[in-house]
């Protein structure tokens, strides 16, 4: 499970590093894409890979500003969208050659994957949504759960923690022997963001509108909704469901937003049965 | 109700204390004590925290813990914290508020994750909080104005260094996507006719300004001043017409802002954004600010582009001045010499004008000399020069033109002045004498001088040979 191990693959075209994009499992396996969500880096599927490596070919990366992303890449025109991060989605799908890949996305960056797939479908062989939203404020008869007034707490919180973030964000490493360690690489980071990028990240990812792109998805998807999940309540998830055509519910006992990291077994395991 | 200590027992003979007077430390610590388990449930609280909340134990414990939050907290806590948390083991103060029975109470959260329980001390943050929003409105504002100075100051500078119309213009559409957080941004500007054109960046409505008549409001909404449309549904409502060509280009709100200088709207600044943007005054105005400035440059631009035409361009006819005819002639004969082709000079003089300047008076005469300079521009191929040389006097630069071609371009030019319509005095004709120069490849590194003066040697031969005809020399 070397991450420097260059696999063959067209000319280094910024993506990688840019993204810094991980490879793990078999070089010759189905390729697995992991994206994380709002909030996090790719740390937040430390606790799944380890499912994966053994039969996939594993890739995981941070968004522009997220882990140990280039921060310079960022552009506050590009990420001003949700369509900015499916670009660099594309990007590294094209530059590591990836063809027939499972893309699996959390939170915001289960909308970054729609986005993508729908650009370009050639290179999805399938979606996986870990609580979707394609809309978190309410409007009109369709409830995402939270109003303006919200966000821009949100935003208040954001910058009341940021006074603080550079204690909070210290590289202390904190082993423990319970979790399966994937390489020095993912850990000591949890979950490094910028704090300025975390601010134009956190509207983009709660003030987007994306319910008119998932009717346009003809990927196989998965989506999967734990219980509980006060960001992306259950009605959001069976509306993503609804609207995304031949999509597949899966409803998890894992509680809260972040199964990936409360119960990656469930995750995995959902992921690998409608993989099979 | 389960408290949350399982330190040993001889742990509690070492400090002296017995269980209930741990059991009274717990309940009356002067921070908030909570224990919840990995499904996000409370499972203990302590009294200080039921005070602080104004709820009872039974209300509070089985509860999800989350549900002591307000949805904006609930946002950042589950997005930002709850991952941390995961990862780490730990939180350390995190700044948060918690709901209580009267309103609300700033905290400051520490949890630990122990096995399959995450225990959390709370601590009140009131004071903290109160100074900690003076300064975090200090920072904004602050931050703010200093994001504003950096991208006016930067833009200012990058606009200074624009030499061009179009450089200007990229410049401004570039600053504006980055100062603006745009997804594209449109420099729109309107020529000397008063017609609009797209000079940078990426315009979704240009489509639609295929007819003429719409042109100019889809292009600036010229007349609409400033203008901010913060959705789909607003777009929907205002601008109907445009929201099927902003959809496909998945744009959800725009902003557009005139440019405008001294005398009037010289064009639009516009912003297109790929999501629901409700622009603040403060957005808006940092917009103007960008189009103001660019707005100095280009009026200074265009002084300047006014300035070079009147240095290059001959006032009276349009047409190039000698100084500029002179460095077409050398770029030209070098590049003959480059590419291996021959270039041909036409010289060309008018019989018959002193009479019509000396009967009819000057100003008749400088309206025959800019029909002249006309029926040239009319009567050459596309990329000859025409220039005036002086008095009556005309040049034809030929690129890439043999002896048969220059005739041919001559005796268009020669017919086309003779044609000049009735209302000369009687008697006189107006018809043009004309020299050929033709340089062969071979002779580009000649002086321009001389190919001049072969030129002025065949025009004066058609002068003396009668006028009104062509003749030719070779350099």
């Amino acid at each position: 499970m070397n991450s420097d191990d260059a696999l063959p693959g067209r000319p280094d075209g910024g993506a990688r590093r840019r993204n810094n994009v991980r490879e793990y499992g078999r070089p010759d396996g189905r390729p697995i894409v992991f994206a994380h969500g709002f909030g996090c880096s790719q740390e937040a599927w430390r606790l799944v890979l380890p499912f994966f490596v053994d039969d996939y070919r594993v890739i995981a990366f941070d968004t522009v500003g997220a882990g140990g992303s280039d921060l310079s890449a960022y552009d506050r025109g590009k990420y001003d969208t949700v369509d900015g991060y499916a670009s660099d989605v594309l990007d590294i799908l094209d530059e590591l050659e990836l063809e027939d890949a499972v893309y699996v996305g959390h939170s915001v960056s289960s909308m970054v994957g729609v986005l993508a797939s729908i650009r370009d479908p050639s290179r999805f062989g399938a979606l996986v949504l870990v609580g979707p939203s394609p809309r978190y404020v309410n409007d009109g008869d369709y409830v995402g759960g939270f109003q303006q007034a919200d966000i821009d707490g949100l935003i208040d919180a954001l910058d009341a923690n940021y006074l603080g973030w550079s204690a909070t964000m210290a590289p202390v490493i904190m082993g423990n022997a319970e979790r399966p360690e994937l390489g020095e690489e993912l850990t000591g980071l949890f979950c490094r963001v910028d704090p300025q990028v975390a601010r134009q990240f956190a509207r983009v990812t709660f003030l987007s509108d994306n319910r008119r792109d998932l009717a346009k998805v003809t990927v196989p998807t998965l989506v999967l909704q734990a219980s509980e999940d006060v960001i992306a309540p259950t009605p959001v998830g069976k509306f993503v469901h609804a609207q995304i055509p031949g999509s597949v519910l899966r409803m998890m006992s894992a509680r809260g937003h972040v199964p990936n990291l409360s119960a990656p077994d469930e995750v995995a395991a959902e992921i690998r049965a409608f993989l099979a | 109700m389960t408290p949350p200590s399982s330190e040993p027992a001889d742990a509690i003979h070492d400090a002296g204390l017995d269980t209930s007077s741990y059991r009274e430390l717990y309940d009356g610590s002067p921070c908030g004590l909570l224990t919840v388990n990995t499904e996000g449930f409370v499972t203990g609280a302590n009294r200080t925290l039921l005070d602080w909340v104004g709820r009872s134990q039974l209300e509070v414990v089985g509860a999800p813990f989350i549900e002591l939050f307000p949805a904006a907290d609930q946002l950042f806590y589950e997005t930002r914290f709850a991952p941390i948390l995961h990862l780490r083991g730990e939180l350390h103060e995190v700044a948060l508020t918690m709901t209580t029975a009267t309103g609300s109470l700033p905290i400051l959260l520490n949890a630990r994750l122990l096995g399959a329980e995450i225990r959390m001390a709370v601590f009140d943050a009131t004071e903290r909080q109160g100074y900690e929003r003076t300064l975090l409105a200090a920072q904004r504002a602050a931050e703010v104005s200093e994001q504003r100075l950096r991208v006016l100051h930067a833009a200012a500078s990058e606009f200074a260094d624009a030499a061009t119309e179009s450089q200007l213009a990229d410049c401004l559409v570039e600053n504006s996507r980055q100062a603006m957080a745009a997804t594209a941004c449109a420099v729109v500007l309107v020529d000397g006719s008063g017609a609009t054109t797209l000079v940078a960046g990426e315009h979704p409505l240009a489509a639609l300004a295929a007819d003429p008549a719409a042109r100019n409001d889809v292009l600036s909404f010229r007349t609409a001043g400033i203008v901010a449309v913060d959705s789909l549904d607003d777009a929907r409502q205002r601008y109907p017409a445009f929201v099927d060509e902003l959809s496909a280009a998945r744009i959800q709100a725009f902003s557009v802002v005139p440019i405008e200088g001294r005398d009037g709207i010289l064009g639009a600044l516009l912003c297109f954004f790929g999501r629901p943007r409700a622009l603040s005054a403060e957005d808006l105005d940092l917009q103007v600010t960008l189009a103001r400035g660019a707005a100095q440059v280009l009026s200074r631009i265009r002084l300047q582009d006014e300035l070079m035409a009147l240095a290059l361009y001959d006032q009276l006819t349009g047409v190039a001045n000698r100084r500029l005819l002179r460095e077409h002639l050398i770029q030209g004969m070098a590049s003959a010499g480059r590419r291996d082709h021959p270039i041909a000079m036409l010289v060309i003089d008018l019989d018959g004008f002193k009479t019509v300047n000396d009967e009819l008076g000057h100003q008749r005469g400088d309206s025959v000399l800019r029909w002249v300079a006309a029926q040239l521009s009319g009567a050459v191929r596309t990329d000859d020069i025409v220039g005036r040389f002086g008095g009556d006097e005309f040049i034809v630069i030929c690129h890439e033109a043999d002896e048969a071609v220059a005739r041919a371009v001559a005796e268009r030019v020669r017919e086309a002045i003779e044609a000049y319509p009735a209302g000369l005095p009687d008697g006189t004709r107006l018809t043009a004498s004309v020299g050929i120069a033709i340089c062969a490849a071979d002779r580009a590194g000649e002086r321009h001088e001389d190919f001049f003066a072969v030129a002025d040697a065949a025009l004066y031969r058609s002068k003396r040979e009668g006028k009104d005809r062509i003749s030719v020399g070779w350099l």
